[in-house]
C-alpha cells in the first residue's frame, strides 16, 4: 500500500517523505533550492531512472520556489534586469538540456570490466554533478578562508568583480545592485549554461547561478538570491513541462517529496538563527563534498 | 544529422540574439526613463532563509 511502482522499481512513499524532509530541512538550513543532492539520492538510494529522477525533482521544486520567490519579491531584492538578460537565453538552455537527457537515455549501457551493464546515462550525469559540486564546494570553502581574514560585508556589488571588468560590448547597467556596466552577451550566455543543466540534471539551478553572481559580479547573497529565485522559477516550470512531454515526471514521486521538504525547510530555517555563517558555510561545504563522495563510490562500484 | 547541426547552430546563437534585443529594449527603457534605486524594505533575518 505505501509502496509505488517507479519504472519498474518499487520505491517507498514514506522513505520519500523522510527525503523530502531531509532534503527541505538542508535547504531551509543552507537557503539553496536542494535539487543538486535530491536527484543524485533519487537515483543512488531509490534506483529510480536518471530521467524519471530529474523530471520528478523539477517538478516538485515548483512547489517549494512559490513560497521564496514571492517572498524575495516582496522584500524587492535582486536586479529584474539580470533575470530579463538570462531568462529568454535560459529557456532555450532548458530545451537543449532536456533533449540532450533524451539522447544520453537513449544512447543504452556499455560493459564494465567485469561485463556488468553500466547506463551512460546515470554515469554522465553523475560525473557533472560531482564537478558542479566541487565547484560550488570550493568557492564556499574560498569565502570561508576569505572571511576568516576579513569579514564580509553585505552591502552592494563592487565594481573589481571579474565578470564586471570582463566581457564584450553592448553593456548594461544595473542600478539596483550599483553595477555601472555589465555585458548582455556573457549575462545571456551564462543564462543559457544555467537552463542547460537545469533541464540536463533537474536542479533549479542555484548552486551554480549563486556563486556566478556572488563571486563573478559581487552581488550581495541576499541580492544574488533574489535574482537567482526569478529565474528558477521560471526554468523548473519550463523544464516540467519539457519532461512531462516526455513522460520523465512521476507526480507521486514529486508531491511525496514536496510533502517533506514544506515541513523540513521551516525546521532548517528556525535551526538557521541558531548557528554562525561561518559554521553554515563550512557545514554546507561537507554536505557537498559528502555528496561527491556517495556519487564517486556509486561509479567505482559500477564501473568495477 | 542536418537538424541536429541546425539545432545546435541556433543554440549557440539564440543566446547572443537574445542578449542583443535585451540591451536594444534596456536601453530604450534607459531613454524613457532614466534608472534609479529604490529603496528596499528591510526582511527579517531568519525570513531570508525560508
Amino acid at each position: 500500500m505505501w509502496h509505488i511502482d517507479v519504472a519498474g522499481q518499487a520505491v517507498s512513499l514514506p522513505a520519500l517523505t523522510a527525503v523530502g524532509l531531509a532534503i527541505g530541512f538542508v535547504a531551509g538550513m543552507f537557503g539553496v533550492g536542494g535539487g543538486f543532492i535530491l536527484t543524485p539520492l533519487l537515483s543512488l538510494s531509490f534506483k529510480i531512472p536518471m530521467p524519471i529522477a530529474v523530471g520528478s525533482a523539477l517538478c516538485q521544486k515548483i512547489g517549494t520556489s512559490i513560497g521564496s520567490f514571492l517572498k524575495h519579491r516582496q522584500y524587492q531584492h535582486g536586479e529584474l534586469r539580470v533575470d530579463f538578460v538570462m531568462l529568454g537565453a535560459s529557456l532555450f538552455g532548458v530545451d537543449a538540456g532536456t533533449r540532450l537527457l533524451t539522447i544520453l537515455a537513449n544512447a543504452g549501457t556499455f560493459l564494465s570490466a567485469r561485463g556488468k551493464p553500466v547506463s551512460i546515462v546515470t554515469l554522465t550525469l553523475e560525473a557533472i554533478y560531482a564537478a558542479i559540486l566541487l565547484f560550488a564546494a570550493s568557492m564556499t570553502l574560498n569565502a570561508v578562508r576569505k572571511s576568516a581574514r576579513a569579514p564580509a560585508s553585505e552591502g552592494h556589488a563592487s565594481s573589481v568583480a571579474p565578470l564586471v571588468r570582463w566581457g564584450f560590448p553592448p553593456y548594461i547597467a544595473l542600478p539596483e545592485v550599483e553595477i555601472p556596466k555589465v555585458s548582455v552577451i556573457v549575462m545571456a550566455y551564462i543564462g543559457f549554461a544555467t537552463g542547460l543543466l537545469s533541464g540536463l540534471l533537474g536542479i533549479g539551478g542555484g548552486v551554480a547561478l549563486l556563486p556566478v553572481l556572488i563571486y563573478g559580479y559581487g552581488f550581495s547573497i541576499k541580492d544574488a538570491a533574489g535574482t537567482g529565485i526569478l529565474l528558477l522559477f521560471a526554468t523548473v516550470i519550463v523544464g516540467t513541462v519539457e519532461h512531462a512531454l516526455r513522460h520523465n515526471v512521476d507526480l507521486r514521486v514529486a508531491l511525496a517529496i514536496l510533502a517533506g521538504s514544506s515541513v523540513g525547510s521551516q525546521l532548517g530555517a528556525r535551526t538557521t538563527a541558531r548557528v554562525s555563517n561561518q559554521a553554515l558555510r563550512i557545514s554546507f561545504a561537507v554536505l557537498l563534498l559528502g555528496t561527491v563522495g556517495a556519487i564517486g563510490i556509486d561509479v567505482v562500484r559500477s564501473l568495477s | 544529422m542536418l537538424g541536429t547541426v541546425l539545432y545546435v547552430s541556433a543554440c549557440v546563437l539564440a543566446p547572443l540574439a537574445w542578449g542583443l534585443l535585451t540591451w536594444a529594449v534596456t536601453r530604450a527603457i534607459e531613454k524613457r526613463r532614466p534608472p534609479k534605486p529604490t529603496k528596499k524594505p528591510a526582511m527579517p533575518e531568519l525570513e531570508y532563509y525560508l
